[in-house]
């Protein structure tokens, strides 16, 4: 009778080997999530030297890093010990022992749950965030004026130039900004739009912060930062390559920045908290007339460190299936 | 906040015109829309309920009138898209030329403009050289 109970809660075939793998791959990410976190807080990491393009790679594969590392890892313990494995000597290292049983009257369906739970609070949080400002920027732009080039103008008071939209994203500029800008300060901003535009970077800031929204608040807010800096300079430099004047691009910057403070902003001199994020201007302009050569992205560094975090994550998973399991029976 | 067609339309036209009821708003969209006066009746309901018209009775109907004109509802349309996703002393999703939350005192300014000066002194000597 109590057997009959226990297959009641047990999934056997197919669906039990899909459950295993998402149940490694949870484990596999949470471990990369702590050990990442824990590593930034510790040694932050340093970016600074790094081109902005290699910045963005940099800051990518740090947040998917969790997925597909996970992901990788767990097809690889599961499948060691089936008949498809291509390194069936790879058994004793890294194996699952119930690949294709999963109970959910386990310690296996509480944490598929609670992960499940969690993962799920977040997407729809981050995507009712995108769909309430998808129908602020469809308003919006019904009350643009777009010109011939496609550049929307807005009547405002506020002096602001900004790109929005995911599918389609859209530049706007009102016009309290466009009346006091000469034409070729004009021209740097719709350059500078359209970089962000034609790269879609609201949809990828999007994107990264939910995947980024996945590790601890403080970690997450850093790489929001550092994603936002080295996206600005990413446009900036796009700038750069029609307009070659870096001096007037970085005035141009430093002008918007007065006007989009306006007469009432406090800007005095006893701020003592210099935070990186809060210092977008200077770390743009210092970039873009620095003529420091940045370097690229670390190739080796970066793929040496997955597959380090990959072998990690493949053999602690037996490990700490044995760890878990000898806990809870004692 | 959510307008729909008709919202949006009803809502341009009391930016041309300083205050209307129901059935002139709806001899104004019956020629170029169509549509029952009810619908008209409903939609000026749901705007006032927004908050983007104002309304007061005059004997057995309702006058209405825009609560903000159009510049002031794309100023707080610009605030609403800019802050929907900034959390604490974060950068919004949206891209702007620069940050709104970008503090800077006088002194982290001038020494920008300082910066950039001795760049143009660096290049116009590279130039004449």
């Amino acid at each position: 009778m109590q057997d009959f109970d226990e297959r009641k809660r047990m999934i056997l075939g197919g669906a039990a080997i899909l459950l295993n793998l998402l149940s490694i791959m949870v484990f596999s990410m949470l471990l990369i999530v702590v050990a990442g976190s824990f590593f930034l807080k510790v040694k932050p990491i340093s970016l600074a030297q790094y081109s902005a393009p290699s910045r963005r790679r940099i800051l990518w594969l740090f947040v998917l890093s969790p997925w597909f590392v996970g992901l990788f890892a767990a097809t690889l313990v599961l499948f060691s010990g089936s008949q498809y494995t291509p390194i069936p000597e790879a058994y004793d290292f890294f194996h699952w022992h119930h690949p294709d049983e999963f109970i959910f009257n386990s310690w296996h369906g509480l944490s598929m749950a609670l992960a499940i739970i969690c993962a799920g609070f977040l997407v729809v949080r981050e995507v009712k965030r995108l769909i309430l400002h998808s129908h602020h920027v469809s308003l919006l732009h019904e009350l643009a004026e777009p010109d011939q080039k496609n550049f929307c103008y807005l009547d405002a008071d506020e002096p602001m130039a900004f790109t929005a939209g995911y599918i389609k994203p859209r530049c706007y500029m009102t016009s309290a900004l466009r009346n006091q800008l000469t034409a070729e300060e004009c021209a740097i901003i719709e350059l500078h739009e359209y970089g962000h535009a034609q790269r879609l970077d609201p949809l990828k800031k999007w994107l990264f912060q939910l995947l980024a929204s996945f590790f601890p608040s403080g970690v997450s807010r850093q790489m929001n930062q550092m994603m936002v800096l080295a996206m600005e300079q990413c446009a900036d430099s796009a700038v750069s390559r029609v307009i070659p004047d870096k001096s007037l691009i970085a005035m141009t910057l430093l002008k918007v920045r007065r006007l989009v403070a306006g007469p009432d902003e406090k800007i005095s001199a006893d701020r003592t908290i210099c935070h990186y994020g809060l210092d977008n201007i200077s770390e743009r302009i210092s970039y873009l007339l620095s003529e420091r050569k940045q370097k690229v992205f670390p190739y080796f560094t970066a793929f040496s460190t997955i597959l380090l975090v990959l072998v990690v994550c493949t053999l602690s998973a037996d490990i700490f299936h044995h760890t878990i399991e000898y806990t809870l029976s004692h | 906040m959510n307008l729909g067609e008709l919202e949006k339309l009803v809502l341009k036209y009391f930016w041309q015109t300083e205050e209307a009821d129901a059935k002139q708003v709806h001899a104004y969209f019956e020629q170029s829309r169509g549509g029952s006066l009810n619908t008209i009746q409903s939609t000026l309901d749901r705007l006032y309920k927004k908050g983007l018209l104002k309304r007061e009775k005059e004997s057995h109907a309702y006058r209405y009138r825009a609560a903000k004109q159009r510049k002031a509802f794309i100023g707080q349309l610009i605030q609403d898209v800019t802050q929907d996703f900034v959390f604490g002393d974060e950068d919004s999703l949206f891209a702007a030329f620069v940050s709104l939350s970008t503090e800077m005192n006088e002194a982290q300014i001038d020494k920008l403009e300082k910066l950039i000066q001795d760049y143009r002194c660096k290049i116009s000597t590279k130039e004449k050289e």
